[in-house]
């Protein structure tokens, strides 16, 4: 069951990063769905592309039948690679 | 053995062998020796004292292997996601850089059907099965791509169908020892109860979950009637009771009605789940009453196509096999799928060379010369074919691979794959249009302004239009540019960016800040690529 509705804020150097431009719209479909360790490999990719450039990750994920969304990450996924 | 005893004694449908083990199947020399073999008297009769009768067997056979070759074809409109821009994401860590690409997404589905199909046939199931099992769970447990638990279960209802015994056996009014068959059903059931306990959430049982799942007239039918709360509940009750009776053949009766309607009521969902919902349809045929099969074998029509396609599929002569052979890759020539032309060959060489095996060492083998094999490729070919033809499995493969690459901005791929859809849909907008930008960004102007006026042709859509007025705007040609703006307009009036592009041409409002003739690589995907 699609239970979270997540959305993703990746951003390069505090550049927000468009995941459509590196990854297949099925990728990202399934990241808004709150699956972690895709976004943390879409991250461990963009600090791969990027060295040297701080990537972070802020997920803000929507659960059904709850209120307020969940906030994770907002750090920089380059030196601490698990939301 | 008293178990033993008591479980036969409850199955008065059929025949059965007295002390048979294991099934002799037709052809099979060591069948009767094999035959003579007694039951052990400690093998536990849960298990190995299951019985099933051939016709249900056969017809188990025929339709789900049938509809996972189906639904094998199917899924070829997914490869291009595989493997796109180089990343994947398994469900085990160590398998993400080994994870399907999309050529072996597509190579890999497209075997799995010729594979099942000659499964579905009941020829060389000892083989293909657990081949087709194998890479089935290469392409779902290799990436989270399309990782549904459907998956899982299909690759695990494939992992114990490798041990049913699928071939024929030498008396069909015998019932067949299968425990692979009861491991099914109680699988069936382990996955039932998973499912009930997963919804034992508050946001399942107050009927939240559901509302926000349920579309169309199935939505319109649960409010109307008892409404999500209820029908929640309901849902959950039917799964459990399902997990404890789906594997009691005293049960069948009641069970199969039941499961039948539940599986039916998914399919009525509209839930993007593909074929599943009928794959467990499919299933069912394990759990109606033997009696039910058998005596549907015997009507008049069963009986002569099951004579008719066993002749076929025996027909020891070599033209047989010489037609067979030569029909199989003319077929496959009218199917659009990508690599199926290959596949098919490969699959008719190994058939023609495992026919030579058994022809040069017949006495070493003692297996019958028949055309099954080739007759197996050429219905498989069949099948690729007509699938293709009736669905537009090819063309959205085209599609989907060139939007995704167009969108992470892989120019080369994505015009390899539009000039892969127009040799297949030579009228097709989509790829006129985005060929044509293509060449147009990439230097080419004639030939990408020739593929925008073919888009051209299609009516009431603007956008290649747009596209040539942007260009010819590019170039410093404006009284052309506000023409074609103005076609634009006329093309299809509703369509908001024509009428900017040619309010701004006209001076009503400011320059378009692309006006470079060289168009902007959209970034989200639209219609044509989803």
């Amino acid at each position: 069951m699609r239970m979270a509705q997540c959305t993703p804020d990746m951003r390069v150097d505090g550049k927000r990063f468009d995941l459509g431009t590196e990854f297949h719209e099925a990728w990202i479909e399934i990241a808004k769905r709150g699956r972690f360790r895709v976004l943390e490999q879409m991250a461990r990719r963009l600090c791969t592309k990027h060295p040297g450039a701080e990537v972070t990750l802020r997920l803000s994920c929507q659960y059904l039948g709850q209120r307020d969304p969940v906030v994770y990450g907002g750090f920089n996924m380059c030196v601490a690679d698990e939301i | 053995m008293g178990k033993q005893k008591r479980n036969r004694g409850k199955k008065p449908e059929a025949r059965r062998s007295p002390t048979a083990t294991t099934t002799p199947v037709a052809g099979d020399n060591t069948a009767a020796k094999r035959r003579a073999v007694p039951p052990s008297p400690q093998a536990p009769a849960f298990w190995f004292g299951f019985e099933v009768s051939w016709a249900k067997l056969v017809t188990a056979r025929v339709v789900l292997f049938g509809l996972l070759a189906l639904d094998a074809i199917l899924a070829v409109r997914r490869a291009p996601r595989y493997g796109a821009n180089d990343f994947n994401v398994a469900n085990l860590g160590f398998l993400d850089h080994l994870g399907p690409g999309r050529v072996a997404y597509g190579v890999c589905s497209l075997a799995i059907a010729l594979l099942l199909t000659a499964v579905a046939l009941g020829v060389a199931t000892r083989i293909a099965l657990p081949i087709a099992a194998a890479l089935y769970a290469w392409l779902y447990f290799g990436s989270q791509l399309d990782s549904y638990q459907h998956h899982y279960l299909v690759a695990l209802v494939l992992a114990i169908a490798c041990f049913v015994p699928w071939q024929r056996p030498a008396d069909p009014a015998i019932p067949v020892r299968a425990w692979a068959v009861r491991l099914l059903l109680v699988q069936l059931g382990i996955m039932y109860l998973w499912a009930a306990i997963s919804k034992l959430d508050p946001l399942w049982l107050d009927g939240t979950t559901l509302s926000s799942q349920l579309t169309g007239s199935v939505r319109s039918l649960t409010e109307s009637t008892v409404g999500f709360r209820a029908m929640s509940w309901l849902v959950v009750i039917v799964e459990l009771a399902l997990a404890v009776t789906v594997w009691i053949r005293p049960a069948w009766r009641f069970v199969a009605p039941l499961g039948l309607a539940f599986h039916l009521g998914i399919v009525a969902t509209g839930f993007e789940i593909g074929l599943f919902a009928y794959v467990m349809c499919a299933l069912y045929i394990l759990v109606v009453p033997d009696r039910v099969w058998t005596a549907l074998g015997s009507l008049g029509f069963f009986e002569r196509t099951g004579r008719l396609a066993r002749a076929t599929m025996q027909s020891p002569g070599k033209p047989a096999v010489v037609l067979a052979a030569l029909f199989a890759i003319p077929i496959t020539l009218l199917c659009r799928l990508p690599h199926a032309v290959p596949l098919v060959a490969i699959a008719l060489g190994l058939a023609i060379a495992a026919l030579l095996v058994r022809l040069l060492f017949r006495q070493l083998t003692k297996q019958p010369f028949t055309a099954a094999l080739p007759i197996a490729v050429l219905a498989g070919a069949l099948l690729l074919t007509v699938v293709d033809r009736s669905t537009t499995v090819a063309i959205d493969y085209y599609r989907f691979w060139g939007g995704s690459q167009r969108r992470v901005g892989d120019r080369d791929q994505a015009e390899e794959a539009y000039r892969g859809m127009l040799a297949i849909d030579p009228y097709s907008e989509i790829a006129h249009f985005y060929l044509g930008r293509i060449l147009i960004q990439t230097g080419r102007d004639a030939e990408g302004l020739a593929h925008l006026h073919e888009a051209q042709l299609e009516p009431h859509r603007a956008r290649a239009y747009v596209e040539e007025a942007r260009y010819l705007l590019g170039q410093g040609k404006k009284p052309e540019a506000i023409a074609k703006a103005r076609d634009a307009v006329f093309a299809d009036p509703s369509d908001a960016e024509a009428r900017a592009v040619l309010d701004m041409l006209q001076g009503v409002l400011g320059p378009e800040p692309q006006g470079s003739g060289k168009p902007v690589k959209p970034t989200k995907p639209t219609d044509d690529d989803l």
